[in-house]
């Protein structure tokens, strides 16, 4: 295993982690809001590890993806929490579709 | 004849029959709607003659029993909703056509008191009747549709009563229908839950508005299992809520393995954290030892496997032969020369036995530009097993040249020698 694919299993690991951080609070769940914040631990992943790889195209594709994933999961948190839970857990799908382009952009970075 | 012809246009299904069932009289609307003629009635016997019940006989034709009842007892006889089909004519083709009726006889009596005739009206109930059956056929649909689906569901009135539950209500609960009812189903929701699911019930019916919420819900065995409840209001065209109706779904399974899952991933997560850590560690003192060996002032070396491949040369070895490539060559491969000189069988030693080998001032004989021509180096080194998984998998080697000391011993010894 080269230090490359070190840094992005980290980071796969923590994106595994961001989805049942997001299940879990859409089943009764809450909400951890250190991991979700600016000093959680994807962020600082982008602005320290991350940093070796910023000059490689994807990377751009990668960060906006995760905002996206965020902004996403906060949306679900907000439809849970005023009484829709059928509409937030059906929102996984997005969580899906978006994470489906999160691992490949990895997959691309690591090769 | 003025009075007969008030009678024939009265709006109603009349028809007046003597104690002996001859029909004396009916209205133009009772003809219109049993499709018959005056002529084709009258003085003919009522149900036997005419209008005869193709599914009973005359003696056990309800509408038979009726009238004699009200003929016995000089009462208004009512009858119930009663199916009569009507005999249809041959131009319309024939047959029977389906008809509910709902009926009264009244008997009137002369000034002895006996019954002189007895009078039929009849509603026409068929539009009322085959509603009524067409809702019965529905809910029937209702209840099979409710019962297929695998969640629990019931009705509410629109301020929450419960009206309905379905089967499976029934099954998970392991109660009667009737302990459900109203607000008893609430009876089966944790006490943790219930409070937070009466406040929001009753915003959501005085809004009429849906609600959702988790719940816990006992079972049968007085387990609680978690449920996910949905409640959406039923409005008709005018946007009034007209009924309720609530779903529950069983999420139990899914919230412990969502929650497994989190546990789980969690550790993942700190586990790859430490071996992070750990790696960078190692990877941190690989890089201070590289660093040391590569530059250090001594000769290093090491050999890899029973053919002795080199795997790592410092610079001070790789300046021993400044024009020879040693990096993953065998030793036999890299240094011929120091084949003969008896080497191959000291590395081969220390690899089979695990034994190091040490050595002050050896001699090697070194071609070390590569011109053929062997110069005598000397040598302080030691060969050191290198083990790995309990095995040894090569040799380190390190020492350094002397030539210049032990060159100068020579000479010294020389000139002792010559004086």
């Amino acid at each position: 295993m080269n230090q490359a694919q070190i840094d992005f299993q980290q980071l796969r690991i923590k994106h595994i982690l961001f989805k049942s951080k997001v299940r879990s609070v859409l089943y009764g769940g809450t909400v951890d809001e250190v991991f979700f914040s600016s000093s959680g631990p994807i962020p600082v992943w982008f602005s320290t590890v991350g940093k070796k790889y910023s000059h490689k195209p994807e990377m751009l594709e990668l960060k906006q993806t995760y905002q996206s994933l965020e902004a996403t999961a906060r949306s679900l948190f907000g439809l849970y929490a005023n009484g829709k839970m059928e509409q937030a857990q059906n929102g996984l799908s997005e969580i899906e579709a978006l994470s489906d382009r999160f691992l490949s952009l990895i997959a691309r970075l690591e090769s | 004849m003025e009075f007969f012809d008030y009678f024939i246009n009265v709006p109603e299904n009349i028809v007046i029959v003597s104690p002996e069932f001859k029909i004396l009289a009916a209205t133009d609307t009772y003809l219109k709607t049993t499709l018959k003629t005056r002529e084709e009635i009258l003085g003919k016997v009522f149900l036997k003659e005419v209008y005869q019940n193709p599914e009973t006989s005359f003696e056990e034709n309800p509408v038979t029993v009726s009238i004699q009842n009200a003929i016995a007892t000089k009462k208004v006889d009512y009858l119930d909703v009663l199916r009569y089909d009507l005999e249809r004519s041959e131009a319309d083709g024939g047959g029977f056509e389906t008809r509910y009726w709902e009926a009264s006889h009244t008997p009137v009596l002369d000034q002895d008191g006996n019954v002189r005739f007895v009078i039929q009206n009849t509603h026409d109930v068929t539009e009322r009747e085959l509603a009524k059956k067409a809702m019965k056929a529905s809910e029937g649909k209702f209840k099979f549709l409710t019962d297929a689906v695998p969640q629990l569901i019931h009705t509410n009135e629109p301020d929450g009563t419960c009206t309905y539950v379905n089967q499976r209500w029934l099954e998970y609960t392991g109660l009667k229908f009737d302990d459900l009812m109203g607000v008893k189903w609430l009876d089966t929701i944790h006490p943790e839950d219930v409070s937070q699911l009466k406040n929001l019930r009753e915003k959501a019916i005085s809004d009429k508005e849906e609600f959702q919420l988790e719940v816990r819900i006992k079972d049968k065995n007085g387990n609680y299992r978690w449920h996910l409840l949905k409640n959406v209001p039923m409005r008709d065209e005018n946007q009034e809520v007209v009924m309720r109706v609530g779903s529950v779904t069983d999420i139990h399974n899914t919230k412990i393995m969502v929650q497994e899952m989190l546990e789980s991933n969690e550790q993942l997560s700190a586990l790859s954290d430490q071996l992070q850590d750990a790696y960078q560690t190692a990877e941190d003192q690989r890089a201070t030892m590289e660093h040391l060996i590569m530059q250090a002032p001594a000769l290093f070396a090491t050999l890899t496997g029973p053919e002795h491949v080199f795997t790592l040369v410092n610079t001070h070895y790789q300046n021993l032969f400044p024009k020879r490539e040693l990096q993953g060559k065998p030793v036999r491969e890299a240094l011929p020369e120091v084949v003969e000189q008896g080497f191959i069988q000291i590395l081969d030693n220390v690899y089979n036995t695990g034994a190091p080998f040490v050595a002050e001032e050896i001699g090697v004989a070194l071609d070390k530009d590569n011109s053929g021509r062997l110069v005598d180096t000397y040598f302080n080194i030691i060969y050191q097993p290198l083990y790995e998984h309990g095995k040894v998998g090569g040799i380190i080697v390190f020492g350094y040249e002397v030539t210049d000391k032990v060159k100068l011993r020579q000479e010294l010894e020389s000139l002792k020698a010559n004086q």
